[in-house]
């Protein structure tokens, strides 16, 4: 229902090395929490192999702007070769894991979530009129206010991860 | 369009591969249903021998009423394929458990009008839209609301039994319960 628009297709983000699988997939959690996001954990897929663990997940949180507009996300999460390792911090010992991630992000902008503007062609006429001209600075303003949100949680992720980073402001 | 007089809410999917206590997580998702009033009831049953394990197909549903209009469904679906059984000793006691791979279907359902209260005619279908479009719309909207983050507790109670990487939810205290 509605229409689906890509506004960022496919921001990656890879990592190698010593990492909490459970803390960052809590991270993305609360995160979502803190900006209102509903979630949705559409796939959980785990499986023990020899060479270690290999998690699966892809997450769907979507948040209602307006009664016309929806953010949406779609946050694919792959980890492999998760293992466990014990590493001294401070002189605390702590069992943390080691593996291969891998997460794929993209965020669209969903108009008309309620398919309001569906029922007959000369509605669908009318709404895609609207959305290109009437409402062309408001369509601008939820975009930037996607971007904003994606690499927001971005740099939450990298932050998480302890890897380098630059602010990513947009507008 | 006339407004849906049945609302599903989000698939919820889990998939693991190794080794887990199917009785007890059959068990937990049945107790869950039961302590929040759901009517349990177990609609398929599968079970077929292979060579490499024996693969299961196990459906089951949970429904309660809210009010007189309104109704509420939980539907599970598991599959699981080549289960063998392991016996595995923890903390000095044996204890079989199976060893295979799992996939589990949750979603809720919302049902209006479960009485039919509004069928019958064309008139009384027009003002069933109508109550449902305009009067009872923020009512049902708050209660699929409910209902999807119980079904994210339900989900994630599954994750935690089976001990899973991406176990734990941010949203527990959402709905401002405990269960």
């Amino acid at each position: 229902m509605g229409e689906k628009r890509l506004v960022i297709d496919q921001l990656k983000l890879t990592y190698e090395g010593l990492l909490d699988v459970n803390g960052l997939i809590r991270t993305i959690d609360s995160w979502l929490y803190e900006k209102g996001y509903d979630k949705w954990d559409a796939k959980n897929y785990e499986q023990d192999l020899p060479t270690g663990k290999e998690v699966d997940m892809e997450l769907l949180p979507w948040k209602k702007i307006t009664d016309y507009f929806e953010n949406m996300f779609k946050i694919r999460l792959r980890i492999s070769n998760v293992k466990d390792v014990e590493i001294e911090h401070n002189g605390v010992k702590r069992i943390v894991q080691k593996g291969k991630l891998m997460m794929i992000f993209d965020a669209y902008q969903h108009s008309d979530y309620e398919g309001m503007w569906e029922s007959k062609p000369i509605f669908f006429f009318f709404r895609t009129l609207f959305d290109k001209f009437v409402f062309k600075k408001t369509v601008a303003y939820y975009e930037r206010w996607l971007v904003n949100d994606l690499y927001d949680l971005h740099s939450r992720i990298q932050r998480f991860l302890n890897i380098y980073r630059y602010e990513k402001r947009i507008g | 369009m006339p407004y849906p007089t049945t609302l599903p809410t989000k698939r919820f999917l889990i998939r693991y591969s190794g080794i887990f206590d199917f009785a007890g997580l059959y068990q937990l998702m049945a107790d869950w249903m039961k302590a929040r009033r759901y009517w349990f009831q177990e609609t398929d049953y599968k079970h077929k021998v292979n060579p490499g394990g024996a693969e299961q197909e196990i459906d089951f549903d949970g429904e309660r009423q809210i009010t007189e209009y309104i109704k509420e469904n939980v539907h599970v679906f598991i599959h699981i394929w080549d289960m063998t059984e392991v016996e595995v000793e923890r903390n000095g006691i044996k204890k079989k458990l199976a060893n295979g791979r799992i996939e589990l279907i949750i979603f809720g359902k919302l049902e209006l009008d479960w009485e039919g209260r509004w069928k019958g005619s064309k008139i009384l279908e027009f003002f069933g839209d109508f109550y449902n479009r305009y009067i009872m719309r923020k009512t049902v909207e708050d209660y699929w609301d409910k209902l999807h983050y119980r079904m994210i507790k339900f989900q994630d109670m599954i994750k935690q039994f089976l001990d899973m990487q991406s176990k734990g939810n941010e949203y527990a205290g959402y709905l401002g319960d405990n269960v």
